[in-house]
């Protein structure tokens, strides 16, 4: 069986990441295997810019973002297998995977970093009733088929759900001669970017419906029409409310799960709230040697946020491959209070002369002014002011691990 | 004249008041920042975006993506994709390649931000 050191499941931006920095770290026997027949994953499909702000200080596509990355794997021959399916992990790390050229593979590996991605919320999983005609198509499958495959996906559109991808949709499918007639948001709020609903939807004329979700998609082959619905406050369609909308397409930009199913099989538990492994703050999981990063552990607004976790997790990796990563017995979990949602890490090891833990999370509602508290116990060891707290936009608190000492709760207190 | 913006820098969103004389846009109110401030001073007289869009390759189904290297007027997107239109590359074209010099006469150009290579 063949044995590697580090091996990085999922080619994309955190793989990628992830792969460099232990590379760079000193460990030069990574393999990186991706299921895609290409590198970059979904950032290869989107043209738009905005990426790289943080993380390169250039606005630039998904595009040239992810060239920036390949490119770098090339130039350190960092290894990788494309069109290569993982299709175990063992709890004593042995992956086995299959790809067309290989055929079966099994390697064991001293440690596992998993940067499996996202993949979007479907028509199922929303539970839309109807036909099933040809003509609904999740935002991101769309966006592939006009990007990378060339495919207009339809002239008359309808969004379902205000997310930053939903957005950026709508103008590109404006740019490319369609109509978009209605985003319908179900919340009150949008979960994206100020900046998204400015230059995709007002730029444009395109109308947001907040407080409003498609009850019934009409059409036998292909999408006829779907209906509109007002929804009150306990989100539940109000009937006199109800409109059709003609058109010949419905987009679903209804949010992002995290792709877990190897993390699960290997028997690493995870958490209800991101829907990612539960990870300590080395983002190491249960298994001892066995990480997780980017969109796989929590879902990310920012590309570059992805970049920056990875490699910190590329780093931990390095650190336990070489044996010098903390070790500590004393281990405290985290939990979410009032308005918190998402938090990662799930836990902290004490007494390993780290000074700070970076926490990760989003309300749950939008806030006004308020604190965001982190207790240990119950003594406040932490406070900060936010102006502004929307769900569309992760948090970030360094907090410094001397004060904790039992199990630390973060909270929102609104002022 | 005054004009109401909504600041797009961070999530507080400014509610942004500007006054505008003879185009010139000044006394910007409601900004917690100075972003804030040059944002509403542009935005208030004219609006730049970046462009970004899919143009046909020659001999390709897939298409090229491409961007403005620079900002340009809002108002003049839809005379830059009526005009990207016209061309049809072939290739080997590479990520940052020059496509289309001075589109519209807007200043900027509009460059490659993918590869496409011949055996592609």
């Amino acid at each position: 069986m063949q044995e590697i050191d580090i091996v990085i499941i999922g080619g994309g931006c955190s793989g990628m990441s992830a792969a460099l920095s232990a590379y760079k770290k000193g460990v030069k026997n990574v393999l990186i295997l991706e299921r895609n027949a290409y590198l970059g994953g979904v950032l290869k499909q989107c043209i738009h810019n905005g990426f790289g702000i943080h993380r390169f200080h250039k606005d630039l596509t998904g595009t040239e973002y992810a060239k920036k990355y390949i490119d770098e794997i090339d130039d350190n021959q960092i290894p990788y297998l494309l069109e290569t399916a993982v299709l175990d992990i063992s709890k004593d790390r042995v992956i086995t995977a299959i790809s067309p050229s290989k055929s079966l593979i099994k390697i064991q590996a001293k440690a596992i970093i998993l940067a499996m991605g996202c993949r979007e919320r479907s028509r199922g999983a929303l539970m839309i009733p109807g036909t099933r005609p040809a003509g609904i198509f999740s935002a991101g499958t769309a966006q592939k088929y006009m990007n990378l495959e060339g495919y207009m996906v339809g002239k008359k559109i309808v969004i379902l759900g205000s997310g930053d991808i939903g957005l950026i949709m709508a103008r590109q499918f404006t740019l490319e001669g369609a109509k978009v007639l209605a985003v319908a948001e179900i919340m009150s709020y949008s979960g994206g970017l100020r900046r998204n609903i400015v230059q995709c939807l007002e730029d444009f004329n395109i109308p947001l419906y907040f407080n409003t979700t498609v009850t019934k998609i009409e059409g036998l082959r292909r999408v006829s029409g779907v209906w509109l619905a007002s929804v009150d406050k306990h989100k539940q369609p109000i009937p006199s409310t109800m409109r059709l909308i003609e058109c010949d397409t419905l987009i679903l930009s209804v949010g992002l799960i995290p792709e877990n199913e190897l993390t699960i099989s290997a028997g690493i538990p995870i958490s209800e709230s991101t829907g990612g492994a539960i990870v300590n703050d080395s983002f190491q999981t249960n298994i001892p040697g066995i990480f997780a990063c980017g969109n796989a552990l929590h879902v990310h607004d920012l590309v570059d946020y992805v970049s920056f976790e990875s490699e910190a997790a590329g780093e931990n990796a390095v650190d336990y491959v070489s044996s010098t990563s903390p070790i500590s017995n004393d281990t405290i979990r985290v939990t979410e209070g009032f308005g918190i949602r998402g938090a990662v890490p799930h836990k902290i090891q004490l007494n390993t002369g780290k000074e700070k833990v970076k926490f990760q999370f989003r309300p749950d509602r939008p806030f006004g002014p308020s604190l965001v508290n982190i207790y240990s116990e119950n003594e406040c060891i932490y406070s900060t002011k936010k102006q502004v707290m929307t769900p569309g936009e992760m948090c970030e608190l360094s907090v410094p691990i001397k004060n904790m000492k039992e199990d630390i709760r973060i909270e929102v207190v609104p002022t | 004249m005054k004009k109401e913006l909504v600041c797009i820098n961070c999530p507080i969103g400014c509610h942004l008041s500007v006054d505008i004389e003879n185009g010139m846009a000044s006394n910007t109110t409601g900004n917690l920042c100075y972003r804030g401030c040059d944002y509403a001073k542009q935005e208030a007289i004219r609006p730049m975006r970046i462009l970004t869009c899919l143009i046909p390759v020659k001999g390709l189904d897939k298409p090229l993506s491409l961007r403005t290297d620079g900002l340009i007027p809002k108002d003049m997107i839809f005379s830059c994709v009526a005009e990207l239109k016209n061309y049809h590359p072939s290739p080997p074209i590479r990520c940052g390649d020059m496509i289309i010099q001075n589109i519209c006469n807007t200043g900027c150009n509009m460059i490659a931000t993918m590869d496409i290579l011949a055996n592609y």
